[in-house]
C-alpha cells in the first residue's frame, strides 16, 4: 500500500479555514500532511486520528531561511507549550496540530489575526497575483489584438487557442484571488473591531473547475495533434512539460538543497533563482534543438509539403490533363474551425505555366455559426488586401458579388483584379458552414462550378 | 471607524501586561493568564506572540531576561500607567452599572 500521496490542493493561501478543515479530513482518513511542495502537497500514510488542525501566519519567515530563525521558533515554542505541533511551513503559513480534545486556539485576537494575515499576503503571495493579473492581460491583449487582426489564423492553430485559454483562466485566477481576498479583509477587519473571527472564503470550486478546463483542453490539443500526425507539435508539447516539471522540480529541490547545506537566506534566494533559470534555459534549448535536430533527420512525418494527401478537389475532377501535378496541402484544425490550403502546379519540367491549368484554394468549416461573419468578414479583407495599408484603397482588389447558383452557394463573390497582375480568377464562395476562397487560373465553366460546389461542401 | 491602537486594551492585553507586573517569560503567561482568571480568559500562542512583540514596539515592557530562546519580559513604566488607565476605565464601567441596576439613577 503507498506510503505517501500528493495532491495538487485547490485552496488559497490565506484560507486558514478551509486548510485546516481539508487537513482535518485527511487526518480522519490517515494521511497526515509531511510537507508542502512547489509540485503538491505531500501526505504520508498514518492511523486514522482525530486531530485539531490550525494554520497561523509568521509574516518574517521565508522559505529560504536555512532553518527557523529565533523569532519563529520562540512562536513554535509557544504554540507548543499549549500542545499546538508544528506540521509543517510553507513560505509565512505555518500549520500545526493538535491531539487535545478542545485546545486553546492558536488565534484568540481577530484584530491580530487580520494584521498578521494581511502582512503575509502583502509580503508574497499579494504581489505573485499582481504579476501574473499584470501578464494574463497583456497575453490577452496580444490574443485579442490577434483575433482583430486576424481570426483564422489564431482561431484555426489549436495552440493559440489553447494559449489563449491559459492566460484567459490566469486572468480569472488572479482577478477571482484578489476580490475574494479584499472582500474577505475588509469583512474581517469590521468583524474583527466587533470582536468576531470571519471565515475565509472557499474558492476551490473556481480553481478546480479550471485545472480541469486546462487539462480536458490539454487532451484535446494532444488528441488533435495526434489526430493530424503532428508528431512534431507532440515532441514539443512532450518536450514543455518535461521543461516546466524540471523548473518545479528544479526549483524546490535546489532551495531544498541549499537550506539543507545551511545557506543563507539571500545566498539561496539568489543562486536558487540563478541556478533553476539555468535549468530552465538549459531544458527549454533541449526541446528546441531537440525538434529542430529530429525535424532535419525527417524523424516528424509531414503531412504537407510535397506529400500527397486526400484532397476534395482537384485540377484533375474539373479539366482532363496529362501533365503531372505538385500537390501541396497543409490541413489544421482546432475546436472552432477546420482549415485547409491546397495549392496544385505543375511539375517542374512545365516550361511555361500559364498555359497549364492550375488552382488554389483555402477550405474554412466554421463549426461554430456565431463565429461565420466574423470569419467571412476576414476572408472579405484578406481577398480586398484591406489589411494591407500601403496600397491605396482605390488600387485594392474588389469583391463582386456573382450568381451563387452554378456553385451551389449561398452566396458568391468574384475578386476583381484591379492590376489584373494575379492572371487568375478568384471566387470567394459561401455555404452554410464551408467558406472557400479559390483561384483558378482559366475561367470556370457553369459546369466547372456545380462540380466544385459538389466536390467541397 | 478603527479603534486607536491600545486606546483601550483588550481583556487579553490587559492581563498579559497584568502578568508581567513581575518578571515572567512568554510560556508561563500562557499557563499564568487561565490560573489568575480561574479559566475565563485564555491567550493563544499565537496571540501572545504578537502581543509581546507589539507591546515591546510600544515601550510597555522590556526584556530583562534571555536564557536560550526563553525571554522574560517585565512591565516599564509606560506599560504601568497603560494599565493603570485601563483600571480606571474598567472601574468607571463598574460604578455606572451599579449606579444603573442597584440605585435605579441613569
Amino acid at each position: 500500500m503507498r506510503k505517501t500521496k500528493r495532491r495538487l490542493e485547490s485552496l488559497s493561501f490565506y484560507d486558514h479555514t478551509g486548510i485546516a478543515a481539508h487537513l482535518e479530513k485527511m487526518a480522519a482518513k490517515g494521511w497526515m500532511l509531511e510537507r508542502i511542495a512547489n509540485y503538491g502537497w505531500v501526505y504520508k500514510k498514518t492511523e486514522p486520528k482525530k486531530l485539531h488542525f490550525a494554520v497561523s501566519y509568521y509574516p518574517k519567515a521565508s522559505d529560504y531561511d536555512p532553518e527557523y530563525p529565533e523569532g519563529q521558533q520562540t512562536f513554535h515554542d509557544f504554540c507548543a507549550h499549549t500542545g499546538w505541533e508544528l506540521v509543517c511551513t510553507s513560505f509565512q503559513m505555518q500549520v500545526f496540530c493538535n491531539e487535545q480534545e478542545n485546545p486553546v486556539p492558536i488565534e484568540t485576537d481577530p484584530v491580530l489575526e487580520v494584521e498578521t494575515i494581511h502582512a503575509a499576503m502583502v509580503k508574497n503571495f499579494f504581489w505573485g497575483h499582481v504579476v501574473l493579473l499584470v501578464l494574463s492581460v497583456i497575453m490577452e491583449c496580444f490574443f485579442v489584438l490577434g483575433l482583430l487582426g486576424n481570426c483564422i489564423a489564431i482561431l484555426v492553430d489549436p495552440m493559440r487557442v489553447f494559449s489563449g485559454l491559459c492566460w484567459g483562466l490566469v486572468f480569472v485566477l488572479a482577478v477571482v484571488e484578489l476580490t475574494a481576498y479584499f472582500h474577505w479583509h475588509k469583512r474581517a477587519v469590521e468583524a474583527a473591531e466587533q470582536g468576531s473571527f470571519l471565515d475565509t472564503p472557499d474558492t476551490s470550486a473556481i480553481q478546480k473547475a479550471s485545472m480541469w478546463l486546462l487539462g480536458i483542453a490539454g487532451v484535446y490539443l494532444i488528441v488533435n495533434f495526434a489526430a493530424a500526425g503532428n508528431t512534431m507539435m507532440l515532441f514539443i508539447l512532450g518536450g514543455m512539460a518535461v521543461f516546466m516539471g524540471l523548473t518545479f522540480f528544479a526549483a524546490d529541490g535546489i532551495k531544498r538543497l541549499f537550506k539543507k547545506w545551511k545557506l543563507s537566506k539571500n545566498a539561496n534566494r539568489v543562486v536558487s533563482f540563478v541556478l533553476t533559470w539555468l535549468v530552465a534555459f538549459m531544458a527549454l534549448n533541449l526541446v528546441t534543438f531537440g525538434t529542430v535536430a529530429l525535424k532535419e533527420k525527417g524523424f516528424f512525418e509531414q503531412k504537407d509539403g510535397f506529400m500527397e494527401m486526400e484532397h476534395p478537389l482537384r485540377v484533375e475532377d474539373l479539366v482532363e490533363v496529362d501533365h503531372k501535378y505538385v500537390t501541396e496541402g497543409s490541413p489544421k484544425e482546432s475546436v472552432f474551425l477546420a482549415y485547409r490550403h491546397v495549392r496544385q502546379r505543375p511539375w517542374f519540367d512545365v516550361e511555361d505555366w500559364s498555359t497549364v491549368p492550375h488552382m488554389e484554394y483555402n477550405l474554412v468549416q466554421v463549426k461554430w455559426p456565431f463565429l461565420y461573419d466574423d470569419v467571412k468578414a476576414q476572408l472579405v479583407k484578406d481577398l480586398t488586401q484591406a489589411a494591407q495599408l500601403q496600397i491605396p484603397y482605390e488600387d485594392r482588389d474588389k469583391l463582386e458579388a456573382v450568381d451563387a447558383v452554378p456553385w451551389g452557394a449561398v452566396e458568391a463573390y468574384q475578386v476583381v483584379d484591379i492590376n489584373d497582375d494575379l492572371g487568375m480568377s478568384r471566387y470567394l464562395l459561401c455555404y452554410e458552414k464551408l467558406l472557400v476562397d479559390i483561384q483558378f487560373s482559366w475561367e470556370v465553366t457553369p459546369e466547372q462550378m456545380a462540380i466544385v460546389g459538389e466536390k467541397l461542401r | 471607524m478603527a479603534r486607536e491602537k491600545f486606546h483601550t486594551l483588550t481583556e487579553q492585553m490587559f492581563y498579559v501586561l497584568l502578568c508581567l507586573r513581575q518578571e515572567c517569560c512568554g510560556m508561563d503567561i500562557l499557563d499564568r493568564i487561565p490560573q489568575m482568571t480561574a479559566g475565563r480568559v485564555s491567550v493563544g500562542s499565537g496571540t501572545l506572540y504578537n502581543l509581546l512583540e507589539q507591546f515591546l514596539d510600544e515601550g510597555f515592557i522590556r526584556e530583562t531576561k534571555v536564557e536560550g530562546r526563553r525571554r522574560s519580559y517585565l512591565l516599564t513604566e509606560k506599560g504601568r500607567e497603560v494599565l493603570r488607565k485601563e483600571y480606571r476605565r474598567i472601574q468607571a464601567q463598574a460604578l455606572d452599572y451599579e449606579r444603573v441596576f442597584e440605585e435605579g439613577a441613569l
